[in-house]
């Protein structure tokens, strides 16, 4: 694995933001306003660990990311088609990245750190991901409950994540179908790979609720 | 462009022997050509900065640059220009640019009043006012951070005290001044994430041919004068001026 290798980006941003109940793609709301994508951008564009950054984009808006990476003054970012799933678009973006280790994150949790990030990178494993605690009980049923889970075993898995290039790629090809993984580790350790958890951040959260964005404004604040 | 380049003009009864914590930087001002913006032109020249200043009015200008010290370290340039302007300010930073590579300090400081009442007021006065006053704070600050999201840098912005109560008979310049005041909270904000600092100066009465255009008759010896408004500008860009934020700085005369 070389190490001094400047790092391909994948950056989520093809989603439609059904749950925000918004007309404006949820990847495009502001914060402090500023859009959520352009804070992402902006921390990684300081990066100098990470090289090109491949935007999925959603159909029908790639004036909105272009103009956007213009007047930011954005050097890094490409756009790549997103895909009608999570999943592929992460695939579809794979095609394009060139180097040995590739980062996946999404335009949607804008308070991800560099310090975070390059910890990551210092670590040597097929995947590597940020969690956090989960603070509250949970259980398994649907109308009756029918197993118990141990919340000290859980993680909440967070993005940026940080993999083997030719690792995802396999685990991309043998589940390609159906397409509906909610994140990229996962399928890594369906392939048999180890994935290291990382401690993340409580407040890298992911902006997908009206209530998460009246959050995120508060954390914008407090700095 | 008259560029007096390293020609230094140094003066006996010019402070050379105190710090000079500009060199190496470069500090751009608007509204250089008379009053507060030559006052500071003077004063950012003196501690070694090297020094852009932008107006309209070349003879104004040149008179201002005449004033300025010159060090070995340091190069002035008089860019005239109308900063109201959308193009005028682009070429303003494109010339920064391509002379020093980037400025590390803007200092907004053009400023227009015509006082009258309400019911004289024109459309063509209100939106000088504002153009002047606002807009071209507005313009500046948006090349400036172009140029700076990732180096940082400092901007100051001359307001007034006439933003921050009722001026009846102002009303135009009183409410730019106001907008001012709060376009400036606003960048210090917005700006933090590229280590961009900005600051409001907010002078009282100050000795200038703006302020006897409000008050004629008025004993400007007995009112602010601009060096000391510079003299704060000078402290806020300077490192000392690294743990002021997110205030309007106010600087009067005692009565």
């Amino acid at each position: 694995m070389k190490q001094s290798q400047m790092l391909d980006c994948i950056v989520l941003a093809a989603g439609q933001g059904l749950r925000m109940r918004n007309s404006v793609p949820k990847q495009f709301l502001r914060l402090a306003g500023k859009p959520l994508i352009i804070h992402v951008l902006e921390t990684l564009e300081q990066l100098n660990e990470i090289g090109t950054v491949w935007v999925t984009y959603l159909a029908g808006y790639e004036t909105t990311y272009l103009q956007l990476f213009e007047q930011y003054g954005l050097r890094k970012p490409k756009l790549v088609p997103g895909g009608a799933t999570r999943q592929w678009s992460v695939y579809n973006a794979l095609q394009c990245v060139s180097s040995d280790r590739v980062v996946i994150h999404e335009a949607v949790r804008p308070f991800f750190s560099a310090d975070l990030l390059r910890s990551m990178l210092a670590l040597d494993a097929p995947a590597v991901v940020p969690t956090v605690p989960v603070p509250f009980t949970v259980s398994m049923g649907d109308t009756w409950m029918t197993a118990e889970l141990n919340r000290s075993m859980l993680h909440n898995i967070q993005l940026p994540q940080v993999f083997d290039t030719k690792v995802l790629r396999e685990a991309h090809e043998r589940f390609y179908m159906p397409g509906d993984a909610t994140e990229d580790s996962l399928l890594v350790f369906r392939l048999g790979k180890p994935v290291r958890f990382v401690p993340g951040l409580e407040y890298n959260i992911k902006i997908t609720t009206p209530l998460d964005l009246a959050l995120a404004e508060l954390i914008y604040r407090e700095g | 462009m008259k560029d007096r380049g390293t020609s230094a003009v140094v003066t006996g009864e010019e402070r050379v022997s105190e710090d000079r914590e500009g060199v190496g930087r470069v500090a751009v001002i608007t509204g250089a050509s008379r009053g507060i913006g030559r006052a500071i032109a003077v004063e950012l020249s003196r501690a070694g900065y090297s020094v852009v200043i932008a107006a309209r009015n070349v003879d104004d200008l040149t008179e201002t640059l005449n004033s300025m010290t010159s060090y070995p370290t340091s190069k002035h340039s008089l860019i005239p220009v109308d900063v109201r302007q959308e193009e005028g300010v682009r070429r303003l930073f494109a010339e920064v640019a391509a002379q020093y590579g980037y400025a590390d300090i803007l200092v907004n400081n053009a400023g227009y009043v015509d006082p009258v009442g309400i019911l004289e007021m024109t459309i063509e006065n209100w939106n000088q006012t504002l153009a002047t006053n606002l807009t071209s704070a507005f313009l500046c600050t948006r090349e400036f951070v172009r140029m700076n999201k990732r180096r940082g840098g400092k901007i100051v912005n001359i307001a007034s005290t006439a933003g921050l109560s009722a001026r009846p008979g102002w009303s135009g310049y009183a409410a730019s001044k106001a907008a001012l005041i709060n376009f400036s909270l606003t960048m210090s904000e917005e700006l933090k994430p590229y280590n961009i600092k900005v600051y409001c100066v907010a002078p009282g009465r100050t000795a200038t041919a703006l302020r006897a255009k409000l008050a004629p008759g008025e004993d400007q010896s007995q009112i602010l004068q601009p060096q000391a408004v510079a003299q704060l500008v000078r402290f806020l860009i300077s490192p000392g001026g690294d743990f002021i934020d997110q205030q309007v700085i106010v600087i009067r005369k005692p009565v």
